[in-house]
Parts: structure tokens; C-alpha cells; sequence
């Protein structure tokens, strides 16, 4: 693949890492991932085989619609990132300029650069994801995100990996958005018995930013 | 093949008893479980089958490993099903976690089979297996997460559910973090040729990932959460043969990979490289002494074995830590010898808790006194545990423990001993005058003898809250059968009767089927120890 194609995989690869990060409504946070698992094999100087490139899309394909059945079953409006998301979307920016520095330190006989910056502004990406929000579903998305994010970096180092560590990754994928799945549903499963909520109900007011573009009819719904 | 057959087998009866539910779950898992010991054992092993390129076989000692694996798996949820004490999500996750490790397994010595890269500056073969082994195993410890979940107490939910998803990420970050570290030294064409300061960091790398998901200090609480807040029946699964099989693949990139690699560039004898060690040693040291010491401290079974898995991870950490060459041959020997052992006390935790309806220690006074088969079950996982001199289990947790070298191999060796500890208190404990709780009833004995009997099982729930189902009228009925053992045995096979004495007996069939588990894992630790885990 032309160099410039694999640059343009790792831009809207790190686009779609921050516009997840944006979203205050589950299903485009979903959307956001799936994007970001369906471009990250454009970062790479050569595509995979066919095959495991195709079980890799299904596999993220099927992440996402997972994910998609089990936000549907919980509530719709997510509670805010820590930074409100924008200051974020700004870290995975820089993350992605980090990543090309270091895919450019690290010199040649490795593997592709753009791989390395998109692997980089995916794990940034993610950080919050897993660290520090209040919900299962971004939780389950920052699972999905940072195994994304290793093979991205693993690949930017070691060079295309074989077929079946492709395989194995998917898997890997699948299988974080599964029980995330099941996790996601005993907990709206829990709440509707009257138990208590293992996360805290998402803010409609003050720095919960729900008075953004596009989150009335959301926090209507909830 | 045989490899693919044994997953194969393993990943439909999971699947099944996933779909099925009660009864039929479990004899459907439990029949691919005991399935999958012929399997491995009697299908030709070495026969290969290619995916995608890569080579995936199952060689002897792969066989023997997954072989014993679906032998222990099954006495778990045999005792689990003779106590009542598994939940809808056990059956199905005991034999997706014994595909999963044997799938582990299978990609190692297939990994192992593929013609070094002929460009690479140092020649290694097999580079791709560890990833892959360690993906596999971290997807099947994802999707066992939401089981965690499937023994939570009304209104404590909420908390279970937060453990799931942190065993989840958990099991993510660790994933993501050995896949980084193992690819650090890698490059298009093979191992490079690196400096000390990259050796030291894919070190660090892939010793953090192993801390991590195997639940070393720092990280200890949250593995601990896990064992504590799911089944006991899926500890072992997802606390003990995962995290064996997740270390087997750390051992098999140090050396596939690290190995040559260090012997080319020189940076054996590097003090960055030095330091990290000593780090990492630092940190088995605490966690295998600290984890003993908590274990044997704790009133309640289940954080016994917790704390003592937690141990465990430290001896685990040793291999990864230690500069000499063996000690990665001897812990992929001991790995699966001592997850044998680990599955056989949670068989013991999860009969002894249950068969009392309590998992406190401080109410289990003079428990070895009322039941005798329990106390046997309990030596017996304890020699598997630590053997005795000449047995290979000893020679290997003596040795893995001084591969540290220097003073913190002598502080390891002290440390490797200290998990007899929470043996001892429980012995000690067993041995006193029988409290008020274990005094009223002999559960060591089948009712059809005519004793108190197992029938007076009762469930509190304290330890697994599906003990708490009420035993059917038909059980108490049961109890005063007068009839020889024998006679009645007989009478009653294939009859309603038969189902009723399985029922009155079940806290004794538990304790039978712990015992049994027991003297497997001695069996393992004796006769097949020294032949199992080597991937060479």
C-alpha cells in the first residue's frame, strides 16, 4: 500500500478514536469503535491476506453490533469523560504526532510508521476509556480499543503479523465485546430489579455537558 | 489434528451448556470434559494441522497437560454438582476455559514447528506462538468475566458486576501489554539485534503483563475480588489454568526470543538489564510471602484460595525474572502440576464450605474429626501441593523458588514453604473440639449407612448462594434407609430411589469426589510431573 494511503488510514483511524471520545450517545460511541477497528488494518503499509483480514472485519463488525444490542437494553446518554472529551480528543491529536516521532526515532527495520501513530492515538485513546469512566459500555469500548491499539504497535514493530496472530487478535476483540456484552446486560438486568446500580446513573446537569448539540433528545429519553 | 479435535470437543460441549441449562448443562459439560482425557490421550500426538499459515499442533506433553486439565475440571464440577453448589454459568465456562488452554498449548508447540526467518539477525524459531497463546488465553478469560457475576447474592450485584468488568479490562490491558512486549524485540524479519535498555524494557513488559493477570502484587486485590466474588467451581478454571497457561507463553517468548537475543547482543550481563530482574524478583518475593501469609491469616475458605492463587503468581514471576536458562523449563513443568493441585482445593473449599453451610474457618472447629474423607482430601491436595523430597513437584517448587539466586533465592526458598501455612491452620483448626456448627452433623458419612448423613446438609448460602436451593422432599425421605450400603446401592440403580440416595448423599459424594480430586493431583505431582508442561 502507498505510504500516503497507510498516513490517511492512520489520520481517520485517530479521527474516529477521538470522535468516539466526543459522544454522548452509546450507539455512536459504538459506531465510533467499530470505525476505529474496521480502519486500522488501512494503517498498514501491506494488507493482510484476504482471509484474515476478512475474519478480523467480521470480528470487529460483530464487536460492534454486540455492543450496539447492549446498549440498547441500557440507557442511551453516557455520563462525561473526566476532561468533558474534547481535551481528550486533543490528547489523541498528540498522540498520534508522538507515534510518528516515535515510529521515526525507532528508524528503519521495523514496521510501518503510520501503524505506530495510529496505535499510539488508539491507546491514548482508550486510557480514559479503561482508567477512568463511570459506565460498562465505554469500559467495554476502552477493552475493545487497547487490544486494537497492541496490534497496532505490535505491527508498527514487528512488521504484518502472521495469519493466525491476526486470527488469535480478533478473537481477542470478539471476546472483550462478548463479555462486555453480558456484563453490560446483567447490570440493566440488576438495575431493574430495584439493585443497586454498579455504576453511578449518568448527569444530566451542570459539567455533564448534556446541553450539547444533539444530547436533548437523548437525556429526553433517558 | 489431535489438538483441533480436543478444542473442537471442548468448545461444543461449553457452547452447549451454555445454550442448555440445569441438568442437562452439566451432563453435557461434564461428558466433554471426561471426553477430552481419551482424546488426548489416544489420538497420535505431533499430527499438526495448518490455520492460516501457522502450524498448531499438540505434542505428548501438550496432551498430558490438557489431559489432566479436563480430569481435574471435571472432579470440580462433580463436587459442585454433588453439593448443589454450581451456578448456570459454571459448566459451560469449565470446558470453554480447558479449550482455551489447550488451544495455549496447541500454539506453542505448532509455533514452535515453523523454519526460523531466513533473514533474521538472530536465528529463532517459533516467535509467533507466545502472542497468539497469549491472545487466546486472555479472549477466554474475557469471556469467562460475566461468570463472576452468575453467583452474586441478591443485592450485591452491583459489586460482583464491577469485579466482572475489572476482571475484564484487566484481562485486556494484560492481553495488550504482552502482545507490545513480546513484538518489542521483533522485527519484520525476526529477532534484532537490540541494546540493553530495549531488552530491559520488553523485560519489564512482559513481566508487568504476567503481574498483572495473574494478580501479583500490586495487583493482587483484583484477582482476589474475582476468585472471591465467583463460583469456587471457576476458580481454578480462571484463576489457576489460564493464568499457568498465560506464564507458559511469557516462558516460551523469554526463550524463543528474549534468549537469543540477549546472547547476541550481549546484554545478558547488563545492569539495566540486571536491575529489571531484580525488580521483578523483588515483586515475586513479596507476592509468594505475602500471599501465604494473607492466606493463612483470613477466616473465610474463599480467600484462602484466593490469596493462595495469588501466592502462586509469585514462583510464576520467578521464571520470568530469574537469568538462569532452566528456570523457565522448570516452571513450564510446574505450572501444570501445581494447577492440578490448586483445582483440587477449590474441589476441597467449595465441598468443605458447603457441606457446613459456612465458609468462616472459625466456625469449622474440629471439621477433620466429623469427616474423615475430607481430612484425607485435605493432605492429600496438600502433598500435591509441596510433595515430599524425591518427588518432582518438590524438586521443582525447590527449584524454581532458588533460580533468583544470590540472597533473594535463599529468601524464595523460605517464601516457597510459607503456602503450608494456611494447610497447617486448616489442619490445626480441624483437629480442635468440634463447634456447635460441625458438632450437630456427621456430613462425612452417606445417609444409606444410617448415620446423621449428608442429608442434614444445610445451606446457608454463605458460600455459594445455589447451595441455598432447598433439598427436595424426596432427599429427606431418603435418610433413614436401613438397608446395607451395598444392597441399597444396588436396588436402587436406574430407579427414582437411586436419584433420592443421590440426593441425601450428596455432601459425601462431594467429599469423595474432593478426596479423589486429590489423590489425582498427587498422582500428577508423583508419577507424570516431570513429563508434563515442557514445550521443548
Amino acid at each position: 500500500m502507498e505510504p500516503a494511503l497507510a498516513a490517511a488510514g492512520a489520520l481517520t483511524t485517530a479521527a474516529a478514536a477521538a470522535a468516539l471520545l466526543q459522544a454522548r450517545s452509546s450507539r455512536m460511541a459504538v459506531l465510533g469503535m467499530g470505525g476505529v477497528l474496521v480502519l486500522s488494518p488501512l494503517t498498514l503499509s501491506a494488507l493482510p491476506p484476504v482471509l484474515p483480514l476478512a475474519f478480523w472485519m467480521v470480528a470487529a463488525l460483530l464487536a460492534a453490533f454486540l455492543l450496539l444490542l447492549a446498549a440498547r437494553g441500557a440507557t442511551d446518554l453516557l455520563p462525561p469523560l473526566p476532561l468533558g472529551g474534547w481535551p481528550e480528543g486533543a490528547f489523541v491529536a498528540l498522540g498520534l504526532v508522538l507515534g510518528w516521532a516515535v515510529a521515526t526515532v525507532a528508524g528503519p527495520g521495523r514496521g510501518p510508521s503510520s501503524a505506530m501513530a495510529a496505535g499510539v492515538a488508539v491507546a491514548i485513546a482508550a486510557v480514559p476509556l479503561i482508567a477512568f469512566s463511570r459506565d460498562a459500555l465505554r469500559t467495554a469500548i476502552g477493552a475493545v480499543l487497547v487490544l486494537d491499539a497492541a496490534g497496532l504497535v505490535a505491527t508498527a514493530l514487528a512488521g504484518t503479523p502472521s495469519q493466525l496472530e491476526i486470527v488469535a487478535l480478533a478473537l481477542a476483540v470478539a471476546a472483550a465485546a462478548e463479555g462486555s456484552r453480558e456484563i453490560i446486560v446483567l447490570d440493566a438486568r440488576a438495575r431493574a430489579s430495584g439493585g443497586p446500580a454498579a455504576w453511578p446513573e449518568p448527569r444530566t446537569t451542570g459539567p455533564g455537558r448534556s446541553d450539547a448539540p444533539g444530547d436533548v433528545d437523548q437525556t429526553a429519553r433517558t | 489434528m489431535s489438538a483441533a479435535i480436543v478444542i473442537a470437543v471442548a468448545l461444543a460441549g461449553g457452547l452447549a451448556a451454555a445454550w442448555l441449562r440445569g441438568t442437562a448443562a452439566r451432563i453435557v459439560a461434564g461428558v466433554a470434559l471426561a471426553a477430552c482425557v481419551p482424546v488426548a490421550l489416544l489420538l497420535p500426538p505431533l499430527t499438526t494441522v495448518v490455520v492460516g499459515g501457522a502450524t498448531f499442533a499438540l505434542g505428548a506433553q501438550g496432551a498430558a497437560v490438557t489431559a489432566d486439565a479436563a480430569a481435574s475440571l471435571l472432579l470440580v464440577l462433580a463436587a459442585a454438582w454433588a453439593i448443589r453448589a454450581d451456578t448456570p454459568a459454571v459448566p459451560a465456562a469449565l470446558t470453554l476455559a480447558l479449550a482455551a488452554v489447550t488451544a495455549a498449548l496447541a500454539a506453542l508447540n505448532g509455533a514452535l514447528m515453523e523454519p526460523p526467518p531466513a533473514t533474521a539477525v538472530v536465528q529463532s524459531a517459533g516467535t509467533a506462538g507466545p502472542p497468539i497463546a497469549a491472545a487466546i488465553v486472555v479472549a477466554a478469560a474475557m469471556l469467562l468475566a460475566p461468570a463472576l457475576v452468575s453467583s452474586a447474592d441478591a443485592g450485591t450485584e452491583s459489586t460482583a458486576t464491577r469485579t466482572a468488568s475489572r476482571a475484564l479490562r484487566t484481562a485486556a490491558v494484560a492481553g495488550a501489554i504482552a502482545v507490545v512486549g513480546m513484538a518489542w524485540l521483533l522485527g519484520p524479519a525476526g529477532p534484532v539485534a537490540a541494546d540493553p535498555g530495549a531488552v530491559a524494557v520488553a523485560l519489564l513488559l512482559v513481566a508487568g503483563s504476567v503481574a498483572l493477570f495473574l494478580g501479583a502484587i500490586p495487583f493482587h486485590a483484583i484477582a482476589a475480588r474475582g476468585t472471591v466474588a465467583g463460583p469456587t467451581a471457576l476458580a481454578a478454571a480462571r484463576a489457576a489454568w489460564l493464568p499457568a497457561a498465560f506464564t507458559m507463553a511469557a516462558v516460551a517468548w523469554e526463550q524463543r526470543v528474549l534468549a537469543p537475543v540477549m546472547a547476541y547482543g550481549g546484554s545478558a550481563s547488563a545492569p539495566l538489564v540486571a536491575d529489571v530482574r531484580d525488580l521483578v524478583a523483588v515483586v515475586a518475593c513479596l507476592t509468594l510471602a505475602g500471599g501465604a501469609i494473607v492466606a493463612a491469616l483470613h477466616d473465610d475458605l474463599r480467600h484462602v484460595l484466593a490469596y493462595t492463587l495469588v501466592s502462586d503468581a509469585g514462583l510464576a514471576l520467578l521464571a520470568i525474572a530469574s537469568s538462569d536458562p532452566s528456570a523457565g523449563s522448570t516452571a513450564s513443568y510446574w505450572l501444570p502440576v501445581n494447577a492440578v493441585a490448586r483445582t483440587a482445593l477449590a474441589a476441597w473449599i467449595l465441598v468443605a464450605g458447603a457441606g457446613w453451610g459456612t465458609s468462616r474457618i472459625d466456625e469449622l472447629d474440629g471439621w477433620a474429626r466429623r469427616a474423615p474423607l475430607l481430612a484425607a482430601g485435605l493432605v492429600a491436595v496438600a502433598l500435591a501441593t509441596f510433595g515430599l523430597p524425591g518427588w518432582s513437584v518438590f524438586s521443582l517448587r525447590t527449584s524454581l523458588a532458588q533460580a533468583a539466586g544470590g540472597p533473594v533465592g535463599t529468601l524464595m526458598l523460605g517464601a516457597a514453604w510459607l503456602g503450608l501455612l494456611p494447610f497447617l491452620r486448616l489442619a490445626w483448626v480441624g483437629l480442635r473440639a468440634p463447634s456447635e456448627l460441625v458438632g450437630e452433623r456427621m456430613v462425612g458419612w452417606p445417609a444409606a449407612f444410617g448415620r446423621a448423613g449428608g442429608a442434614g446438609h444445610r445451606s446457608t448460602g454463605a458460600t455459594e448462594p445455589a447451595a441455598s436451593a432447598a433439598r427436595p422432599p424426596a432427599a429427606e425421605s431418603a435418610r433413614p434407609h436401613r438397608a446395607g450400603a451395598v444392597r441399597a446401592g444396588v436396588q436402587a440403580l436406574g430407579t427414582r430411589r437411586g436419584v433420592q440416595l443421590l440426593a441425601a448423599n450428596g455432601p459425601a459424594i462431594g467429599m469423595g469426589v474432593a478426596l479423589i480430586a486429590g489423590l489425582l493431583a498427587v498422582a500428577v505431582s508423583v508419577v507424570s510431573g516431570g513429563a508434563l508442561g515442557s514445550m521443548d
